[in-house]
């Protein structure tokens, strides 16, 4: 065999992909041939290398969300009549759920800040006036009063607003980061 | 009991929902990480797979054989990958030198002396290679990512890549010709 003929089935050689007969017709010029051994080598080396190239996991969430893009994707869009499997069903939400009640919970909303700003407008001015002349004692009675005054407020906003739970979140968070 | 695959195939091809979601589950990592070696990231990888699922779901009555299940799937990941890559090429988007151009020098070289420690040499190495197959044309880079990285027979790959059994040889051929060549006189450059 010549070394041309050799070298060209190496790799076939290296990963055993060839028949007995023309294995053992290599092994036998490999004895004897010195370059087609360092080819060999060579060979073997960059065929190990690129066997040993893994791809990274990317992890477990991956694989779960993937799964459930791919079904949302193919569901969704081509086969609306097909019955969906239980991991992508989603819960149907209502007309109601989704506009009506962020819409009233706003009202709500509007309707907190503005009784909540002419309440603070009215006793700043109170306070102001008591500022002059007063002890530390009756300010600090008059400043619980009034925070005692706005939480009503705020209670009646949050009951007001309790079926959106978004809108009570926002009335809530708007009005004790402004009064205290 | 597991299901066959076959099974599965019979049944996402009559309309089972269940038997689909199945089949993601078996074969996303494989085709993932094909995408993954021929576009090198994790974004184009992600988007080559879902992409592989959704034309396979869309394309399931072309499918009249379940055994041809896995290559047809395959084979729309990587004319998806092959797609991409050369899209990629024309300028669209410039993420990697691609073209297979003699005499470019676009393997980075590392400097080996600074770095005596063998782990790091061989990890070296291996980004070296990784870069070096990205010069493949595209042909040649899936044929090798498929048989000598993926681990797919020569008869798989020609059945993904619908070509003669000849054709994948001489590919890799080519392929491992060209790698070896490169990192030959990469490692002159050092
Ligand atoms: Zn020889």
């Amino acid at each position: 065999m010549f070394c041309r003929q050799v070298q060209s089935h190496l790799d076939d050689y290296i990963l055993n992909q060839i028949n007995k007969e023309l294995f053992d017709q290599i092994d036998n010029h490999l004895k004897e041939c010195l370059d087609c051994r360092k080819r060999l080598q060579t060979n073997k080396q960059l065929i190990l290398e690129l066997q040993s190239i893994k791809t990274p996991d990317p992890g477990d969430y991956y694989w779960q969300q993937i799964e459930e893009s791919i079904l949302a994707k193919t569901l969704g869009v081509n086969n609306e009549k097909a019955e969906l499997p239980d991991r992508v069903k989603a819960e149907p939400i209502s007309i109601i759920q989704r506009y009506l009640i962020p819409l009233a919970a706003s009202f709500v909303l509007l309707f907190g800040a503005i009784m909540l700003f002419n309440s603070i407008q009215s006793q700043t001015q109170f306070s102001s006036q008591a500022t002059n002349g007063s002890s530390p004692y009756i300010l600090a009675e008059k400043s619980a009063e009034l925070s005692e005054k706005s939480d009503s407020q705020i209670f009646t906003a949050i009951v007001a607003a309790a079926p959106g739970s978004l809108g009570r979140h926002l009335i809530f968070t708007n009005i004790s980061g402004g009064s205290r | 009991m597991e299901i066959n695959v076959k099974d599965l195939v019979q049944s996402f091809i009559d309309g089972d929902q269940e038997a689909f979601a199945q089949l993601i589950g078996r074969f996303k990592k494989r085709v993932y990480s094909v995408a993954f070696q021929m576009l090198g990231n994790h974004l184009d990888a992600d988007d080559v797979t879902q992409e592989a699922f959704v034309r396979i779901y869309n394309r399931r009555d072309q499918l009249k054989n379940v055994d041809y299940f896995a290559s047809f799937l395959m084979r729309i990941a990587t004319n998806y990958a092959i797609d991409l890559i050369r899209w990629k090429q024309k300028g669209f988007v410039s993420i990697d030198a691609d073209k297979d151009i003699p005499g470019s020098p676009k393997i980075e070289l590392v400097d080996k002396a600074d770095r005596p420690d063998q782990i790091l040499e061989n990890k070296e190495l291996l980004d070296i290679i990784k870069q070096a197959i990205k010069r493949l044309p595209p042909r040649q880079r899936i044929t090798v990512i498929l048989h000598d990285l993926e681990g797919f027979s020569k008869k798989e790959v020609a059945g993904i890549l619908q070509c003669p059994q000849a054709t994948v040889r001489s590919n890799l051929h080519i392929a491992r010709t060209k790698l070896r060549k490169w990192l030959q006189k990469d490692d002159k450059g050092r």
